[in-house]
């Protein structure tokens, strides 16, 4: 066993390390030292420069505009950024390229791809995604929105929920209903639609935290061509784990790395507070030290199983349960240093992002206090706690499945009516 | 890049699996627990056709020159079956002895041990805090009392550090024939690593190296002491998990399996989630044996061993519902177990303390 990287991937981090240093301007501090405004101008100037050197769509191949990266590469990029606290593109990135990018280069007709990939890349299209519903969050196979096709065009109705970076989008990926006779998973369908028309309404849900990340979006006779269909009538849920299963990707590492940093700040904080020679403060922060060294090392063995093709889908299971709960306990032990000065949280705070801050940030009681109540979210969103301890359980220990009432025609389900 | 096993290792696993299902199954195990002793066929066995207590020494010293990755993967297996042969406390003797001793204590001492004919043992505490209890004289006579000493009625000699005179820790070796030895034969809580109390009472020792040992080597003797109590509580923690888990799909209530039933499934995925963390933090220390880090990381493993031991062996007692609590059936064979090694080389708060001073100095 031993975890020095291939000479070629060290090559490559030299490369990266410096087109990192010399697209960033001088006396850099980190996007967290940036007011929004200069955070927004910044993250769009960063991506070209990304584009600029095919480091965008590095998933991609290179035949679609992609950097053609290899796995290990695109491990030391993710390393890298993550070290100097830079975007990999912007937010809506991660559902166009990331996702709905390499689904379409998997399951999308030559016609797509010419059409859409391009419009990615150029951020011409900037896109979101309509999966959960205010009736199918965990069931999201329960879905309700509904598409019925009315000559060259799908017509849509409903609603999509927790949208996040929906504001910014123009097009959105989403599972409709098709066919409500069938079982619920068979009778979904997978379509792009444009977000500029009337028939659909963006509206920002405001979260517990203060921030609007997310939104609503509201379907009115929306349309969408049918050429805009991914994959046939019924092939939406295959589609949409195609698409979901992009997003583990290279993360292996990155934990570690980012949560390395917030547990540094964190004493930092200890310190600052004059609260860090009290011994149970203390064994907080060794416990989360232990927990990061523990990411570090799970992660370089996921590393070695991706690079092998050893590598399980459960993991990413594992994965959500062990960061998500491990934020939201470092979280709650930045409230135990802050001690009463929690109750009235100052200075700079996170930006509504939903994990660790942006480097730069400062050090302030809002920045952790709003971390702290987006740890309550993280055990929630992206499959929640108790949806991943089920997978590990079935998939990971092959324990039944509890006894399922869903079965049958989706429209017979009580439920739906 | 590689941070899993490899073939070989799977391969070493694989044979020890079929040797451990003819020496060590789950009744011959009981039976020898029943009375307090090692396996001595066993161990002989494991010392002459798997080389086990020699496999991470040096070819130049009696040694089979494999890392301690391949004594971790024996000790993950011998947890696992729970069999009760003194793997690790002759792996932290022969540490000190190779660390430590003069040319000729090494050559007396270690030929023997390896050989499985000499049985070295030693407490599962860190040597500098042994002494804290145990006294040299000028003439290195020990005085002291050892809460437990593992496998002590079947050892030739025990490993103890001791306060010297003149100042320091000077480790030794106390022969359990000696006067001034007294083993405190009785029962035993972890039932498959059995051991005593042990009093020394001007109990005349072996210095090795002739003089007081330095804190460095002292660390690295506890560091293999913890990573492979590390591997140990990754083992019997899979186990007992696995026993859960087959537990769950059989029982049936209310008409469905219990496993069914998403409480007691989580159960089982908790203690999933406590080992899938612990393994690779288990690997990376017996990966570093040797390296500066080592002693650190060893912490480390055993702080999150021993959690995910602690979780799963108290979770498969809870799903094994009335039946995890009776003698007969086995999770509670894995909790003793959990509950023994949570105290050795410190418990969770001291490891902790430990990896608060490691990390505040390195920051």
């Amino acid at each position: 066993m031993e975890i020095s990287y291939p000479a070629e991937a060290e090559a490559f981090r030299t490369r990266i390390r410096s087109f990192i240093e010399s697209n960033l301007p001088e006396g850099w501090a980190g996007i967290g030292a940036l007011d929004e405004h200069e955070q927004e101008a910044f993250v769009a100037q960063w991506r070209q420069a990304l584009a600029d050197n095919n480091l965008l769509a590095v998933s991609w191949p290179v035949e679609y505009g992609g950097g053609g990266l290899s796995d290990i590469e695109q491990v030391v990029l993710a390393e890298e950024l993550t070290r100097a606290g830079l975007p990999e593109g912007t937010e809506n990135d991660t559902l166009g390229i990331k996702l709905l990018g390499n689904t379409l280069i998997a399951l999308g007709t030559a016609e797509q791809k010419a059409e859409f990939l391009p419009k990615i890349l150029s951020g011409e299209h900037v896109w979101c995604q309509g999966f959960s519903e205010p009736e199918a969050g965990s069931d999201l196979a329960g879905l309700r929105l509904k598409a019925v096709q009315d000559g060259d065009e799908w017509v849509v109705n409903g609603q999509k929920t927790w949208t996040s970076s929906g504001s910014s989008a123009n097009w959105i990926f989403a599972i409709a209903r098709t066919d409500p006779t069938v079982v619920k998973h068979r009778g979904l369908s997978f379509l792009l639609i444009p977000m500029d028309q009337p028939g659909v309404e963006v509206r920002p849900i405001v979260n517990a935290a203060g921030y609007t990340a997310f939104n609503d979006v509201y379907f009115t006779d929306a349309r969408t061509k049918v050429v805009n269909m991914v994959g046939g009538v019924g092939d939406g849920w295959k589609v949409a784990n195609t698409l979901l299963g992009f997003e583990r990707g290279i993360r292996a590492t990155t934990d570690a790395i980012r949560f390395g940093r917030e547990v540094g700040e964190l004493y930092e904080l200890a310190q600052a507070r004059g609260v860090d020679d009290d011994p149970f403060i203390r064994r907080e922060l060794a416990w989360c030290h232990a927990r990061v060294h523990a990411m570090r090392a799970r992660g370089l063995r996921m590393l070695t199983q991706l690079l092998e093709g050893t590598g399980s889908p459960v993991s990413g299971s594992y994965s959500k349960a062990i960061w998500s709960q491990f934020f939201q306990r470092y979280t709650e032990v930045a409230t135990q240093i802050l001690g009463p000065a929690a109750l009235a949280p100052r200075g700079q705070g996170n930006a509504g992002l939903l994990t660790v801050a942006h480097v730069g940030t400062e050090n302030s009681s809002k920045r952790w206090v709003d971390e702290m109540l987006y740890g309550r979210a993280a055990t929630v969103y992206g499959g929640s706690l108790q949806i991943q301890k089920n997978i590990i359980g079935e998939a990971a220990h092959g324990l039944p499945r509890e006894p399922r009432l869903d079965g049958g025609a989706f429209q017979d389900i009580t439920a739906a009516k | 890049m590689y941070f899993d096993y490899d073939e070989d290792q799977n391969e070493f696993r694989s044979v020890l699996r079929q040797l451990l299902a003819q020496y060590a199954d789950i009744d011959r195990v009981r039976a020898v627990a029943e009375t307090g002793r090692i396996d001595s066929d066993l161990w002989a066995v494991l010392c002459s056709e798997m080389a086990a207590p020699a496999l991470h020494l040096d070819e130049e010293i009696g040694g089979a020159g494999f890392s301690l990755v391949e004594t971790a993967i024996l000790a993950q297996e011998l947890g696992r079956t729970l069999a009760p042969v003194p793997l690790v406390a002759t792996a932290v003797a022969t540490e000190a002895i190779t660390l430590l001793g003069s040319e000729a204590q090494i050559e007396a001492e270690l030929g023997p041990i390896l050989a499985g004919k000499r049985i070295v043992t030693t407490p599962f505490v860190a040597l500098a805090d042994v002494a804290g209890a145990v006294q040299a004289d000028a003439a290195g006579a020990l005085t002291g009392d050892l809460d437990f000493v593992p496998h002590a009625i079947d050892a030739d000699a025990i490993l103890v550090g001791a306060t010297l005179p003149g100042g320091g820790v000077g480790v030794f070796l106390v022969s359990t024939s000696a006067n001034g030895v007294a083993i405190d034969e009785g029962d035993s809580l972890d039932l498959t690593r059995a051991g005593s109390p042990v009093q020394l009472k001007a109990a005349q020792g072996e210095l090795l190296g002739g003089a007081a040992a330095e804190p460095e080597a002292m660390d690295r003797v506890d560091a293999i002491g913890r990573t492979l109590l590390a591997a140990d509580m990754v083992g019997a923690a899979r186990e007992t998990l696995s026993i859960a888990v087959e537990y769950a799909k059989i029982r049936r209530q209310f008409n469905r399996q219990i496993g069914s039933f998403q409480g007691v499934k989580h159960l089982c995925s908790d203690a999933s989630i406590a080992i899938e963390l612990a393994h690779p933090v288990a690997d990376w220390a017996a990966m570093t044996y040797g390296q500066d880090e080592f002693a650190a990381n060893s912490v480390l493993a055993k702080y999150q061993a021993s959690e995910a031991l602690t979780v799963a062996a108290s979770n498969s007692i809870q799903v094994h519902g009335g039946m995890g609590f009776t003698w007969e059936a086995l999770p509670h064979l894995y909790f003793r177990r959990a509950t023994a090694l949570a105290q050795a080389y410190g418990d969770a708060n001291a490891n902790l303390q430990a990896i608060y001073r490691e990390a505040a100095t390195a920051a």
